[in-house]
């Protein structure tokens, strides 16, 4: 690969992880809502955390991924085998956006690092 | 015997996101023609149009999803021959099996390599009917 094109996949994962932030802060709002889930809302969800899991890994976040992807499993269960949502056993809905929370830290963490910040 | 190698790539994918990396993996990394579709729909008006060598398509978006697609694109004469990738991140063993009793040429797995995807597709390409 070309060193013009190695710039240009890491000015993608700079722009990518600017934007982080406001993806993770729409799931943690979606996940807050206190009106009931149906399953447009249980889709909607979905959507947000799918896409994060899938670009995260991508763009080589693999921690905020695996955050991601554990919640999407709980989503996922919810929509395809009409498991309860939120669920009932296993990691609580707020510990798992608090996961992602974290790791979204770390990754905005390492981001800085690689540019040069403390 | 020589075929024709692989130049022209639908890509379908609803998260710009993964389109933006994929979209430079494939054409400047790859050296390939892309077009790119955020939806299953798009695609269907869009490939008969391009004519694309090969579609790289995800396969779970909203709406339509990949396999819903892949059904329509084989009943349309223009591109029912043609070769279909799919993308996703569930990809255990049955799903694979799956895609492929479909008629997919073959499965990438997400994560991939933005370094190496062109070169994955093209391995897909040259193994028809190998």
């Amino acid at each position: 690969m070309t060193a013009g094109n190695r710039e240009r996949l890491e000015a993608l994962r700079r722009a990518y992880l600017r934007d982080l932030p406001a993806k993770v802060r729409a799931i943690g709002e979606a996940t807050a809502s206190q009106e009931p889930w149906d399953r447009e809302k249980l889709e909607s969800l979905h959507h947000l955390v799918h896409r994060l899991t899938g670009s995260a890994a991508i763009y080589g976040f693999s921690g905020l991924s695996r955050a991601a992807s554990a919640l999407e499993a709980v989503v996922y269960s919810a929509l395809a085998e009409a498991a309860s949502f939120p669920p009932e056993r296993g990691p609580s809905l707020a510990d798992l956006v608090a996961a992602l929370k974290s790791e979204l830290a770390a990754a905005t963490a390492s981001g800085k690092h690689e540019k040069g910040d403390p | 015997m020589s075929r024709k190698p692989l130049s022209r790539i639908l890509l379908v994918e609803d998260d710009p996101d993964v389109q933006v990396v994929a979209s430079l993996a494939l054409s400047e990394i790859g050296g390939l023609v892309v077009e790119v579709c955020g939806s299953a729909l798009e695609a269907l008006t869009t490939a008969p149009v391009f004519q694309p060598d090969l579609i790289l398509m995800d396969v779970m978006m909203p709406g339509m999803d990949g396999i819903a697609a892949l059904e329509a694109l084989r009943k349309d004469p223009r591109v029912a021959a043609t070769p279909v990738v799919f993308m996703t991140a569930r990809a255990q063993s049955h799903e694979v099996a799956r895609y492929r009793a479909l008629g997919s040429l073959g499965v990438i797995t997400k994560p991939f390599e933005p370094e190496s995807l062109a070169e994955t597709l093209r391995g897909l390409w040259e193994s028809r009917d190998a």
